[in-house]
């Protein structure tokens, strides 16, 4: 099954070193959260190294959806600066919503989730370390490429920094829905579809604050508010939708 | 009363087929009595004049679609903690109602704000947080619906709709935060004439018929899924064979 | 002016209670078929056991 994705060999080699490393530290002593988190993040991180990338076209996507609204809406700078806030919010969150699918469903296809499951480790961990590989992998990189967007639509420098503050602090919690969402849908027929219905309510909150949050700088005025209520949706976030997004994965898998 | 005695689908089966018709009479009843009350009482409003005697139904169905969201995530909450088939059924059941009213809630509303504010709609905070529970109930039947194996439909239908009534206090807040930001046209949807004592009696009155109602139509509704979840249950072929089905 | 055009209101009024009663009763409709089609996969996969 592990051949199926067309992996270069020592991606393959990989995984199976991993399989073996995680099944001899379940067979060893009960692994602690932190380092079922730390596993689970690495081992993320080097699969999404490895493999093809299929990510470069969340960003091409990003970027591509932004400039389509000026062509839509017209070149006036004025109204583009007003939009701007939403447009790179709405964007990016539909940007990620893209990747959400394979947060668990390479895993799934070739049974490694299933094992995580049945393995001694905490899911909740484990399912933490990769939403954790995830906003390094999804959402710093859209954070950075706001600076780009913000440029295209004539954001002040003020307004461009806050844009990235709520992107750091906003994409994590979006990571936490998407895996609570993509657990729910996985191995569904029209799961993707799916997936945008019941993620997007959820993040309406997210984009509230996060737009508002780069509207209050372009104002000229403090964005304190806002970026303390996203730090503390980040905290909730972090705390519930790993243990939400394990249960969900057992409802899936069971 | 040993309410446990109920909570298998063979033995809710029969009572829910006796209960529901008093239900739906019962709401028919008080929709007589509400539309009365409201259409030949009640007085003339001062500032909005006949339209007001929209929010009879607006009223009533917007608040009915949150309770029932409420309700279907404690029936939800039932069948994870119980492990009960039939709470998840009862969830599954309400469902539908519940988006069909706010439904109406929305409709209603438009065609309340075209006269007294000038548009059909009003990005204001009550009526935008009553679109987004529109879009929570049909993801919750598009997840119940997608999911093939019943068991995990329950489970994660269930799991969702909890995480949805978590998240229905934050997105109000929130929607509301955002309505006082732009308060580009300052309407607020809330001005409700001042209210008259018959007014009050046909909105009281039409809240418990669309409740009754939602209470028939649940029943009716969890006796379908019923039937046809258990179509290889002895009981439910005993009471064909008896044609009491 | 007659009582049902409600002094000017009457689309909305009549609007909004008759696409309200209307959606009760397509409800009602649609539980209706859904039990008549219940039934009839029920008596479907008995008559399907039978054979066997």
């Amino acid at each position: 099954m592990s051949g199926a994705r067309g992996e270069p060999s020592d991606a393959r080699g990989e995984r199976a070193g991993a399989r073996a490393e995680r099944a001899s530290a379940a067979r060893a002593e009960p692994v602690s959260a932190l380092g079922a988190i730390g596993w689970a993040c690495r081992r993320d991180l080097l699969l999404t190294a490895h493999g093809k990338s299929e990510l470069a076209l969340v960003f091409v996507f990003f970027v591509l959806v932004t400039s389509l609204f000026p062509l839509g809406v017209g070149p006036e700078p004025a109204l583009l600066r007003a939009i701007a806030p939403g447009i790179v919010w709405v964007c990016a969150l539909l940007s990620a919503l893209l990747s959400f699918g394979r947060l668990f469903g390479s895993d799934h296809a070739d049974g490694t989730l299933e094992q995580m499951i049945v393995s001694g480790a905490p899911l909740a961990a484990l399912v933490a370390g990769k939403m954790v590989a995830h906003v390094l992998v999804i959402g710093v990189p859209l954070a950075m490429l706001t600076p780009l967007i913000a440029l295209q639509f004539g954001l002040s420098a003020g307004a461009m920094i806050v844009a990235v503050a709520a992107l750091l602090l906003g994409t994590p919690i979006l990571v936490g829905l998407g895996a609570i969402g993509a657990a729910l849908t996985l191995g569904v027929r029209g799961g993707a579809a799916l997936l945008a219905l019941l993620v997007l309510p959820l993040a309406i909150p997210v984009l509230i604050f996060g737009a508002g949050a780069v509207d209050a700088a372009e104002a000229g005025m403090s964005a304190g508010a806002h970026l303390s209520l996203l730090g503390a949706g980040l905290i909730a976030a972090a705390i519930g939708c790993p243990f939400a997004a394990a249960a969900a994965l057992r409802i899936a898998l069971d | 009363m040993n309410w446990f005695k109920y909570s298998s689908p063979a033995s809710f089966y029969p009572v829910a087929g006796k209960v529901y018709p008093w239900f739906f009479a019962a709401a028919m009843i008080l929709f007589v009595v509400a539309l009365y009350v409201g259409f030949a009482v009640a007085p003339t409003d001062a500032q909005q004049g006949e339209s007001y005697r929209i929010m009879f139904v607006h009223v009533a169905t917007a608040t009915l679609s949150m309770f029932l969201y409420v309700v279907m995530a404690l029936w939800c909450a039932s069948s994870l903690v119980f492990n009960t088939r039939l709470s998840a059924m009862m969830a599954q059941a309400i469902a539908p109602t519940g988006a069909w009213f706010t439904f109406i809630a929305l409709w209603t509303g438009a065609l309340w704000g075209k006269p007294t504010w000038g548009t059909y709609w009003v990005w204001d905070a009550r009526i935008t947080s009553e679109l987004i529970l529109l879009f929570l109930y049909g993801g919750f039947l598009a997840l119940t619906q997608a999911i093939e194996d019943p068991r995990r439909a329950d489970r994660a239908g269930a799991l969702l709709a909890l995480v949805g009534v978590i998240n229905v206090p934050i997105i109000y807040f929130s929607v509301r935060w955002w309505n006082t930001l732009h308060q580009g046209a300052s309407i607020t949807v809330s001005a409700a004439p001042k209210i008259a004592q018959p007014m009050l009696v046909a909105l009281f009155a039409m809240m418990l018929a669309f409740w009754a109602y939602a209470i028939a139509a649940a029943l009716r509704r969890v006796r379908c899924i019923i039937v046809e979840r258990e179509s290889g249950s002895d009981w439910l072929r005993a009471l064909k064979r008896q044609g009491t089905l | 002016m007659e009582w049902w055009q409600f002094n000017g209101y009457g689309f909305y009024i009549w609007g909004s209670y008759l696409v309200a009663a209307a959606a009760l009763a397509i409800e009602s409709a649609l539980l209706a078929a859904r039990r008549a089609r219940a039934l009839r996969q029920l008596g479907d996969s008995i008559e399907a056991d039978g054979a066997r």
